[in-house]
């Protein structure tokens, strides 16, 4: 888009922007041609008109007749309406305001790493490749607690292949309109078991399966994955909650949602913990 | 997007342009309803519409058109008091959204007898061709079913 013209129509009223847009766009079909309507503009119209022909040169034969003149025109109105609204402060807001009802788009949010990727990163996969995971995902899952839609700090699954060969994990932390990507993995898709059309719920179950270690839950039978766990905590009990069946394990990750009602039952929701020297190992990335 | 903007905005109430069949040059050419040319061929638009989706094609009229029609109408409608400046901004936003996946055709298929008396035939001006289009204003969503094209 031209930034001069869009300066320019700056000083014009979104209305009189607005009201000239539909004018030459109507309900969405294009018009085999627009003589008697360019004619008849009002005043608030016609500057806008004379300012966006101003910079561009469009003559008015050109729009009267010519269905590319005119989309380039309708193209350009658009843009300095919605430029208006999905930059600054309006922007940043809306997108708030969208997040909280559900409404926004994964693609729209906003993205940012968290320190705890930053520790565990596997180097093989960029950043870039992480944004993309996210922006174009093959799957996504939206986790949410108790199953509770409105909670607005949930947790987002998303899965891409890298290859014929290989799928990208990846899970990232929802806060308010900024998705905050946490950690990321990768494992032959084999592992999928020829189900393309997994759910990245799945694909993380299996990812813990073969690289997970084992733990229990409030002192429960060993596991490398638990969907989820309810339990009541005593104020006076000294059992931890998830505990790593193998002490020799030095390094790992691990993953869970928590959340303890005011009676004090414990709610955990996709535990599993990653033994990442096996992860390293297994997937030859070096320590 | 527009299912979406129609039930998020506008009550779940939606404006449509429909043709009395899915694909009309499908239909014998001695009938008038063969006579709705490609542009306004719902199996047309759709394979128009989808393609331009697979290819990540911004610059498709189609889609800048109903695009310039929500900002412009979402701005008219907040003018008058029907939508709320948040309301306005929020959609606004919506329909700017980078997944452009959000425009891949969907049809709406929809039960003639419910709808008879509200059926608006398009003017010829801006018809494209000798076939009956029609406009429903009201279309409700217990009035349709919704068809994915790809």
């Amino acid at each position: 888009m031209n930034v001069v013209l869009s300066k320019k129509l700056k000083a014009l009223s979104e209305d009189s922007v607005a009201s000239l847009l539909e004018r030459l766009n109507g309900d969405g079909v294009i018009l085999p041609t627009l003589a008697g309507v360019i004619e008849n503009l009002d005043s608030d119209e016609q500057q806008v008109l004379d300012a966006a022909r101003g910079i561009s040169g469009v003559l008015l034969d050109d729009l009267a007749h010519s269905t590319r003149a005119r989309m380039w025109l309708i193209e350009l109105l658009t843009t300095v309406l919605t430029d208006r609204v999905a930059t600054g402060a309006r922007g940043t807001n809306a997108r708030i305001r969208l997040a909280r009802k559900g409404w926004l788009d994964v693609a729209d949010f906003n993205l940012s790493f968290s320190d705890e990727y930053r520790s565990i990163a596997d180097r093989r996969i960029s950043r870039e490749d992480a944004m993309r995971t996210v922006r174009e995902p093959f799957a996504t899952f939206r986790l949410v607690l108790d199953g509770n839609e409105n909670d607005l700090d949930s947790t987002w699954l998303f899965t891409r292949f890298l290859s014929d060969k290989l799928i990208h994990l990846l899970k990232a932390t929802q806060v308010q309109s900024t998705l905050q990507i946490s950690s990321s993995w990768m494992m032959p898709s084999t592992m999928l078991r020829g189900n393309a059309e997994h759910s990245p719920f799945d694909a993380f179950r299996q990812f813990a399966e073969r690289y997970g270690a084992p733990f229990s839950i409030n002192g429960g039978l060993p596991q490398r994955f638990a969907e989820h766990a309810v339990f009541r905590k005593r104020r006076y009990d000294s059992a931890a909650e998830i505990e790593l069946i193998d002490s020799s394990i030095r390094e790992v990750y691990l993953h869970s949602l928590r959340r303890v009602s005011p009676l004090g039952v414990v709610s955990l929701r996709m535990v599993y913990v990653v033994d990442l020297a096996r992860y390293r190992s297994e997937t030859n990335l070096p320590a | 997007m527009k299912l979406l903007i129609q039930e998020r905005y506008f009550g779940d109430v939606h404006y449509v342009w429909c043709s009395e069949t899915f694909d009309p040059s499908s239909s014998d050419q001695h009938y008038e309803l063969s006579q709705v040319p490609a542009s306004s061929n719902p199996r047309e638009i759709g394979k128009a519409l989808a393609l331009a989706v697979l290819s990540g094609d911004q610059h498709n009229d189609h889609i800048k058109r109903v695009r310039a029609f929500y900002v412009s109408h979402a701005r008219k409608l907040r003018k008058s008091g029907v939508l709320t400046d948040q309301e306005y901004d929020d959609l606004v936003f919506q329909v700017k959204s980078q997944n452009f996946r959000l425009w891949r055709p969907i049809c709406y298929v929809i039960a003639r007898p419910s709808v008879e008396p509200r059926l608006i035939l398009v003017r010829a001006r801006v018809s494209a061709g000798f076939g009956k289009e029609y406009k429903i204003a009201d279309l409700k969503r217990d009035e349709f079913e919704t068809m994915e094209l790809s």
